[in-house]
């Protein structure tokens, strides 16, 4: 049996794009968990984007307009909302933004913040349980929130799915006046100077949609074999991610960085070249539909999680697999 | 007997390690002098350990230079670059901060403390090797100071060093007496050989050095005139331990690289780590590193207290460099074929280690030596 | 200028995997980034670093790092009652130990720790002690003592900010490896003392007692991620590359393999 709660959950959706997919598949996670969903949205007016809500499993929209996207203007309208409505459980997008609001509003509250989960369950006690990777060893923590009455997590994109509810629910759209004498004044003393808009990011992130991702570790060890890589990632489609390690090590960029504290993505085949498997990468691929593990070491854990394993030189393998596209 | 070390003590090793792994492991100065990593040594305080402050050293025990040496031979895969290092610092600056006068270290040891003046020591010929005291290389007195010629043959450093320490004959006497001099390279009738080839430690460059009517001011006498068979005396004690110190460090870090390799590589279906030919190969690399260390202690501690160890330097110089030889030659045997080719670095490993039975006095000398003082205890 | 650095000490094998001998503790590679760009102020202008930590008593040697890349003085919040803080606790413990430091213009701090991964206690900490807050820095571009300029950036834009001091800036990236610290540096660092104040120095209002304030606890730890198990593909390295490009492609025939 499912249990679900009474209480009301918040969504806080991106301030710039109200229904991104991002916010969706909070709304969508939150729908599982509890009948009343509040999707929170501080920005500008757009009723077609927050009565899009509605059809992934919002019961209600709280809106606040605020022609400013300062974030310390959001955060302030958005404690005000908590002292007002008094939540049970808020959810946060794990982007600049959400992380931001997350962190200001559970100190400010004084609330348990379980930071970029993984899953949200309540067991049987009527609790949330929040669950994320700890540590670099393979295990994930369960974790509860305890001394506070709000619960707050971050999610980041692409954990949860998103789900079109086939029945259409009542739109109800509140809007929320906040006190404005009451804003906090650290806006003023920050002054933009500059804002610089690179389109070669906006556009440039359908790779985390690949079909197939070969994943780049420690194990690559070298440039000459990244190149490697490359050629044959370019001959059969694939798009080139890595690991923390191998960020750190130079082998690919951090924006390419799968996992913990890179992005999440889910492959109908990921190969994994040269990476151990710790859980921090594993829970950025756990949605991928086929994992393939090469890796020199027997004793790898990511061979505990892949579909098929090759335990062989990498460079060999490379080499092989470079003539047979 | 406290055999921990001190947290200051960890600290100096590990950053010791991490300052070599990042700056002198680059494979294009393996078989090469590089004066950047040089450079790098001396900002990072390697030099003056064991030098007072007042010419910008650390003024740290015997014991924790003898520990960071260790590390940096463990740390640092260039021994060649060890080797440089360590003439300069035992057999040369070393040499003038303890024995020379004033006027000497004033003048030389900040200049060489901070890696602005290279020293080198300057003991063999082409006729003396073993028999260092039938040494021809002589100087003769006058008013100012000392003419000297001679040739020096083998000296380590050579090419790059400002400053020798020069043995040469002052008194023809029976026996003959003998007097160190510090000479700049500047000086006139000073003239550096070509670099010679040699089997290993190709990034210490070695050359001939010739001394050509050598005018030496009478300053620069090191320790006092015809005492200079002390003095090597002296100069060897310290070259035996700490150019050997080091070698500890490495035969740790060739033992972890056959340990790792015997691990994971399979041959007949089993870890070729569970032939016992092999494993027991490992276990006396282990117990070799073991032995080489207490003895290090023990050295460290007497130089700590200011005493000699002329007989525990001769019985440390051979120990540690049969094993270090024998643990190279071993290793190769573990890497098989893998060892005996230039992509891994167990061949030069092996062609450097092989000289340390030479160098410092070889090791048929030191075994005489260690005979001889038993009469005397 | 006074700058505060905050940092963490972190377990060395969580920073460089493999390449560990003895278990020791490293500055978290974020957080040295912060403290490399407090530094490169000091370069310029005169100013001030104080670094502060929380943490237990085997992180001394942190603390002395911090001092040796050019720290001036070095805090050490440590107390048995903050083992197991989680970000709330963290922040609150921070900002006491700074509001104790006393006057400071600007607060440095990395964007997050490589054991929590959680990205909060920044912010939080500006959030306490209610000075305003940028993260994402990428660098500090210019600076006086009333204000400093600094570069944001975000996954699509960025921006080039102007605040007013007091504050406190987050950065974005990370450093692994820190500038050499020469042996002389590092031995004036160990003669150095460390301020280390625990709970009782630190004037917690009666309501807060450590770890008993925690707002998260851990209550299982499990190995979660799905367990398959996997088909291990044999042969020659020819045969099995053969393999693996059948499954990309989609020919792999599972049923009549091997």
């Amino acid at each position: 049996m499912r249990i679900i709660m009474d209480n009301d959950i918040w969504v806080i959706c991106d301030n710039l794009k109200y229904d991104s997919d991002h916010s969706l598949q909070l709304i969508t996670k939150a729908a599982q968990l509890s009948l009343k969903i509040t999707a929170i949205c501080i920005g500008k007016l757009n009723s077609e984007a927050m009565e899009r809500l509605f059809s992934y499993g919002a019961t209600k929209v709280l809106y606040s307009e605020c022609e400013n996207d300062n974030i310390r203007v959001i955060a302030s309208i958005l404690k005000q909302m908590i002292i007002s409505y008094n939540p049970g459980m808020i959810m946060f997008l794990s982007s600049s933004a959400g992380k931001y609001l997350a962190s200001v509003s559970s100190t400010y509250f004084e609330s348990g913040l379980t930071a970029d989960c993984i899953d949200i369950a309540i067991d049987i006690d009527n609790e949330y349980v929040f669950s994320r990777a700890a540590l670099n060893s393979s295990v994930i923590a369960k974790i509860k929130c305890q001394n506070s009455h709000i619960r707050m997590c971050t999610v980041k994109r692409n954990v949860f799915s998103i789900i079109l509810l086939n029945m259409q629910r009542k739109v109800d759209i509140e809007r929320f006046e906040y006190a404005k004498s009451s804003i906090s004044d650290k806006k003023q003393v920050i002054e933009k100077l500059n804002f610089l808009t690179y389109n070669k990011y906006v556009n440039n992130d359908n790779w985390m949609a690949a079909k197939i991702v070969f994943a780049i570790g420690r194990g690559v060890s070298n440039k000459s074999n990244v190149d490697l890589i490359k050629r044959i990632a370019l001959k059969c489609g694939a798009e080139i991610v890595g690991t923390r390690a191998a960020v750190e090590e130079n082998l690919i960029k951090k924006s390419r960085q799968v996992g913990q504290s890179g992005v999440n993505i889910c492959p109908n085949i990921y190969v994994g070249l040269g990476v151990s498997g710790a859980s921090q990468h594993m829970v950025g691929i756990k949605n991928a539909k086929m994992i393939i593990a090469i890796n020199s070491d027997e004793n790898a854990p990511i061979f505990q999680y892949a579909d098929y394993m090759v335990v062989d030189d990498l460079k060999t393998i490379l080499t092989e697999l470079n003539t047979l596209f | 007997m406290d055999f921990s070390m001190s947290q200051e003590q960890n600290m100096f090793k590990r950053e010791t390690i991490d300052f070599i792994r990042n700056n002198l492991n680059l494979e294009e100065f393996y078989e090469k002098y590089s004066p950047e990593m040089w450079q790098k040594v001396a900002e990072f305080g390697l030099l003056g350990i064991t030098i007072g402050e007042e010419y910008g050293g650390l003024n740290e025990s015997y014991l924790t230079a003898a520990i960071i040496f260790e590390a940096f031979g463990y740390a640092c895969k260039n021994n060649g670059f060890t080797f440089v290092i360590n003439n300069h610092i035992w057999v040369s600056q070393n040499l003038i901060y303890l024995y020379g006068a004033r006027f000497l270290k004033d003048k030389y040891l900040k200049l060489m403390v901070s890696g602005e003046r290279i020293g080198a020591i300057a003991i063999t010929e082409v006729e003396a090797g073993s028999d260092a005291l039938s040494m021809h290389a002589r100087a003769e007195k006058d008013d100012q100071g000392y003419v000297l010629n001679g040739n020096k043959m083998f000296i380590s450093n050579g090419p790059i060093a400002d400053i020798f320490i020069v043995f040469a004959v002052t008194e023809h006497s029976q026996p003959k007496k003998i007097t160190a001099f510090v000479v700049e390279r500047e000086f006139k009738g000073v003239k550096i050989g070509k670099e010679i080839g040699k089997m290993g430690l190709n990034a210490c460059p070695t050359s001939e050095v010739i001394f050509n009517n050598c005018y030496i001011p009478k300053e620069n006498v090191l320790g006092q005139y015809n005492q200079g068979e002390l003095l090597l005396t002296y100069a060897l004690e310290w070259e035996r331990f700490y150019e050997f110190v080091p070698h500890i460090g490495v035969m740790q870090r060739i033992m972890e690289q056959c340990s790792e390799h015997v691990r994971t590589r399979k041959q007949f279906g089993i870890i070729i780590g569970d032939n016992q030919s092999l494993s027991h190969k490992i276990a006396e690399m282990k117990v070799a590193i073991e032995m080489s260390k207490q003895m290090m202690y023990k050295i460290a501690w007497l130089k700590d207290c200011g005493k000699t160890a002329f007989t525990e330097t001769s019985i440390f110089k051979l120990y540690v460099s049969e094993n270090y030889i024998k643990t190279c030659r071993d290793a190769l045997q573990i890497f098989g074929a893998y060892g005996y080719t230039k992509e891994y670095d167990i061949e030069r490993e092996l062609r450097d280690a092989l000289a340390c039975s030479i160098y410092s006095g070889t090791n048929e000398m030191q075994k005489n030596t260690i005979y001889k003082m038993l009469s005397f205890i | 200028m006074k700058i505060i650095v905050c940092v963490k000490a972190v377990r060395q094998e969580l920073v460089f995997i493999n390449k560990v001998q003895q278990s020791t503790y490293v500055i978290n590679p974020y957080d040295l980034l912060a403290l490399q760009n407090a530094i490169n102020i000091k370069n310029t202008e005169a100013c001030t670093i104080d670094c502060i930590s929380m943490g237990p008593d085997s992180i001394r040697e942190v603390l002395v790092k911090c001092l040796a890349l050019g720290s001036d003085n070095a805090y050490w919040l440590n107390d048995k009652a903050f083992a197991g803080a989680d970000t709330i606790v963290t922040t609150y413990v921070l900002s006491k130990g700074i509001s104790k430091i006393g006057e400071y213009d600007l607060i440095i701090c990395g964007e997050q720790t490589v054991d929590g991964e959680t990205g909060q206690v920044g912010i939080g900490l500006a959030e306490r002690l209610n000075i305003p807050c940028i993260t994402n820095v990428e660098e500090i571009i210019d600076f006086t003592d009333k204000y400093i300029i600094v570069c944001v950036k975000y996954e699509d834009h960025e921006e080039v900010l102007k605040i007013q001091l007091p504050a406190l800036v987050v950065f974005k990236n990370f450093k692994l490896i820190s500038n050499t610290v020469s042996l002389l540096h590092l031995k004036k660092a160990q003669r150095k003392e460390i301020v280390r104040w625990s709970s009782n120095d630190l004037c917690f209002e009666k309501n807060w007692c450590g770890l008993a304030q925690a707002k998260t606890r851990v209550v299982n730890v499990t190995p979660e991620l799905i367990v398959k198990e996997g088909r291990l593909i044999s042969g020659n390295a020819k045969k099995k590359a053969v393999v693996i490009s059948q499954l990309i492609q989609g020919r792999f025939d599972a049923d009549n393999y091997g």
